[in-house]
């Protein structure tokens, strides 16, 4: 999912539990960035297009709010990621500390547990000599 | 029907096209049967043999150019460099022959490839962008992420940022949260998502299952240099394999509770040999480099001399 300046500047608004139509998010960034009451409009429409927010109708209105919360959207991200590499690990511009693969079964995890273990006791053993 | 110079320049690129393939094709051949046997091979040297390999088929399509244009180049041509590739209408090119057919589809593939491959880093780079803007700056040079899956990675094509998820920092100790910064700080040091990118375009042309398993290979090499990496600041093996084997433990309880599709069946031994690799003797060995240049001119020349068979070959089925 991709996602412009303003775009994420509205999502954070409605993160904050707020509930509004296009008119009262207008008036919030038309003090602090411009912009008309038009871009605001579209940017609303897009980003219920894309399921980040929800809308009812009350009188001529939208009313607008977050469809899921900062950390939903987060996971929804990283998940997004964990699907990518599945599909082609080698073409992700990733270097992950450990893979996002099927686990390692029960059996190899206890063989890499003994492995650690006399590892760490050789170790231990040379520093005592 | 196109005479002269641009017939010559046109002859020259299928000849690189026909060369290349003929790289893949040697180069697959040699991946499938002696790859697999490299694995007691030093870092350095399985990094290096990776790029050679990924790079072949244009270093193969050049040599075939290269030994069409300049065979005065090389000693005693006339006797030997015949056999393999020789021209037959150097100035004459027809469009409409397997020649233009074979030319046009090869440059449309590129064209595809190329735009797609673009397309494609360009999304990735908007999500990890997005993921850099959502992120809170934390100590260790990792960038902290309001999400469950335990997970720590490096993201990004030009400035690589590291990123550690709340699900992963709340359950490590001082120990391991050390460790994971190093070793993405070495993926940031190395820029291994832009070499990463980088090889994912030059294998893009092999057969999936070949650059599948060229591009685990080079993920578990930067993987296992990273832990090289970190195991020169932090000189305790056993440790940096325990952290490694419960970030791995903590991602497989995640995954049993969540319906994730992720089925990486070369990574699922990627903690391992990483772990093996680790605590294993630090010499490994090393491949002559006179051995190396010796395979590397005879695939090149190899590739070559298939440029003038399938020549040869498309011409008993079709017209120039």
């Amino acid at each position: 999912m991709q996602l412009g300046e303003l775009e994420k500047q509205v999502l954070q608004y409605f993160w904050k539990g707020r509930t509004a139509d296009a008119k009262s998010v207008h008036s919030h960034f038309e003090k602090r960035r411009g912009g008309t009451l038009n871009t605001i409009q579209s940017t609303l429409d897009r980003l219920y297009k894309k399921g980040l927010l929800r809308r009812e109708k009350q009188g001529h209105a939208f009313h607008y709010q977050a469809a899921m919360d900062r950390q939903a959207f987060i996971g929804k991200l990283i998940e997004g990621i964990g699907e990518d590499y599945s599909a082609d690990p080698g073409s992700t511009l990733i270097a992950a500390f450990s893979t996002f693969s099927e686990k390692l079964s029960d059996k190899q995890i206890e063989a890499l547990e003994k492995l650690i273990e006399a590892r760490r006791e050789a170790d231990a053993e040379q520093s005592d000599q | 029907m196109i005479f002269g110079y641009p017939a010559l320049l046109l002859h020259l690129l299928t000849i690189l096209m026909l060369g290349v393939l003929g790289g893949i094709v040697i180069t697959a051949i040699i991946v499938r049967f002696v790859m697999p046997g490299f694995e007691g091979y030093s870092l350095t040297m399985r990094s290096n043999l990776l790029w050679l390999i990924a790079s072949f088929p244009i270093i193969a399509g050049g040599a075939a150019v290269i030994l069409s244009v300049m065979p005065e180049l090389f000693p005693a041509s006339h006797l030997w460099l015949a056999g393999i590739i020789h021209w037959h209408h150097a100035y004459l090119f027809s469009p409409a022959s397997w020649h233009g057919v074979f030319l046009s589809l090869c440059l449309l593939s590129i064209f595809v490839a190329f735009v797609f491959g673009a397309w494609r880093t360009r999304a990735l780079s908007r999500r990890y962008t997005l993921l850099a803007a959502l992120s809170e700056r934390s100590e260790g040079g990792l960038a902290e992420l309001d999400a469950d899956a335990p997970m720590a990675f490096v993201a990004g094509l030009l400035s690589p940022q590291a990123f550690i998820t709340r699900g992963l920092a709340s359950s490590i100790s001082e120990e391991e949260r050390h460790i994971i910064g190093l070793h993405e700080q070495a993926h940031i040091v190395r820029r291994d998502p832009l070499r990463k990118s980088l090889f994912a375009m030059l294998v893009g042309l092999y057969p999936s299952p070949v650059r599948r398993f060229l591009q685990a290979e080079l993920e578990l090499v930067q993987e296992q240099r990273a832990d090289q990496w970190v195991l020169r600041r932090y000189p305790n093996p056993s440790a940096i394999a325990q952290s490694l084997l419960n970030v791995e433990k903590l991602a497989a309880r995640f995954r049993q509770q969540q319906p994730y599709r992720a089925s990486c069946h070369f990574a699922a031994h990627a903690v391992q040999r990483r772990i093996m690799h680790l605590l294993g003797p630090a010499d490994h060995r090393s491949l002559s480099v006179v051995l190396v240049g010796v395979v590397v001119v005879v695939a090149a020349l190899c590739s070559a001399a298939s440029v003038d068979l399938v020549h040869h070959f498309l011409e008993t089925l079709f017209l120039h």
